[in-house]
């Protein structure tokens, strides 16, 4: 998908996450789509176009977090930054792997955030708020990525059938 | 200046992407409570953004009426008759209790304002919740003209819901009283016992907090804690939960205590905004 539609997708899917969070009132089982969209775009987008679709994605996320701004984001930046790392290493079938990886990454998501509150706007009760949901927080983005990442996949693949193929087409 | 752009381009999405969480803290209000209103454009996109919530609010409760006919067409053949009534009715007794629900909702909701005339106060509708696990906030659409502020006090028929943190057009975020970031000044109505309810954030999910109560302050399970006015933003008197659990602190100053909020955040449906007093 081209980046625009990309933004288009995830805003879509931000969107109804927080839709269906309020139809049935739970909040603690936010599924964290941002953290997937972002462990997507660090996976399987050129790094141009994966850093310029998250960076315009970030407001939107933190609208709809609504927590203190900035620090959701700047997670996100690292948990980016730390996959376009780590890329080479990581397999490329969704499956169980990827869900571990994903709640790691969730994990170092909130690690980020404790850290730069810390630092820069001391509030015990968001890092023991952040703390807290943090186990829960794993455990939903690692069930949620997998299905999340095959539904982008699917998407890319409508619109750019070769896309993620490294077989040379028969000519 | 494109030339440059063109051949760092890798180095100046970096950047981009670095420098935007920073503008973002630099540009907000940190974590207190009470944003003042972005700018035009950025309005308009959080409005766009208000507006889908709303659409996916309203299309929720269509899909669900869909569901229900889609089920009713895959009854078996022989019953089809009779579990078509059968479903006909249950749809209808759901209907009604719907019904009966929302005018209970609507019924509590014109008491409270017959409780409280001297205030002003404007209906909104829940339409979306913060899409992280950390925070507990609530978006809201007013259903009239009226210009909302930051940290004005929300409440529903049941007591306090939070404060206003950020307004975009018809639109606003609200913090509930649950959330890390949320403090209201409280008081026992039983012997006037005064703290701060502080959000927790966890603890089953909607729970809170009384900090800052003196030990010698008797405080005991079952006492209702009512706004106490001060602070300036909640008018008194206002219901904001029980006393379920005192801690038993042997040092220090202060005792602290839960509290069940007395409304509840995850059926969140209709609330009030209090734009000020008549």
């Amino acid at each position: 998908m081209p980046g625009p539609v990309t933004w288009l997708v995830c805003v879509i899917l931000l969107v109804a996450e927080s839709v269906l969070l309020s139809a049935f009132g739970v909040e603690s089982f936010g599924l964290q789509s941002g953290v997937g969209v972002t462990i997507y775009l660090g996976l399987r987008r050129e790094f141009v176009t994966g850093a310029l679709t998250l960076a315009a994605l970030l407001p939107v996320v933190e609208w709809l977090v609504s927590g203190p701004m900035g620090f959701y984001s700047l997670g996100l930046v690292v948990v980016f930054f730390v996959l376009r790392a780590l890329r080479g290493n990581i397999q490329k079938r969704w499956g169980f792997a990827q869900m571990i990886l994903a709640a790691l990454m969730a994990f170092l998501h909130a690690g980020v955030m404790v850290i730069a509150l810390l630092l820069a706007n001391a509030n015990s009760a968001i890092m023991h708020s952040v703390l807290w949901n943090v186990w829960m927080a794993c455990v939903l983005v690692g069930l949620t990525f997998v299905p999340l990442a095959r539904f982008l996949e699917r998407g890319d693949r409508m619109l750019n059938p070769r896309s993620g193929r490294t077989v040379l087409e028969v000519s | 200046m494109f030339e440059l752009l063109r051949n760092h381009r890798r180095k100046a999405a970096g950047l981009i992407l670095v420098v935007m969480p920073f503008v973002l803290m630099a540009t907000s209000a940190g974590a207190s409570i009470g944003e003042s209103p972005s700018h035009l454009p950025m309005q308009w996109m959080q409005r766009g953004v208000g507006w889908a919530q709303y659409g996916g609010t309203l299309g929720v409760g269509g899909l669900g009426g869909l569901w229900a006919r889609i089920t009713s067409a895959e009854l078996v053949e022989e019953n089809r008759r009779l579990k078509h009534e059968v479903a006909r009715l249950r749809e209808e007794k759901s209907r009604l209790i719907g019904i009966l629900q929302e005018n209970s909702r609507l019924r509590e909701m014109v008491d409270l304002q017959k409780r409280h005339p001297e205030y002003e106060l404007v209906p909104a509708m829940v339409i979306g919740r913060d899409v992280s696990p950390y925070f507990r906030v609530v978006t809201i659409k007013i259903q009239s003209n009226a210009k909302l502020k930051a940290r004005m006090p929300v409440i529903a028929a049941g007591g306090v819901v939070g404060q206003i943190h950020r307004v975009y057009g018809e639109f606003a975020d609200v913090v509930v009283l649950s959330d890390p970031r949320s403090r209201i000044d409280a008081i026992s109505q039983r012997n006037r016992t005064q703290g701060v309810v502080q959000g927790l954030g966890h603890e089953r999910d909607y729970f809170a907090k009384i900090a800052y109560l003196l030990q010698k302050d008797e405080i005991r399970a079952g006492d209702v804690m009512v706004t106490s006015g001060m602070g300036g933003i909640f008018p008194k008197e206002l219901i904001i939960g029980t006393v379920t659990e005192i801690g038993t602190s042997e040092r220090g100053l202060f005792q602290e205590a839960s509290i069940e909020p007395a409304v509840d955040f995850s059926r969140l449906e209709e609330v009030f905004v209090i734009m000020g007093s008549h």
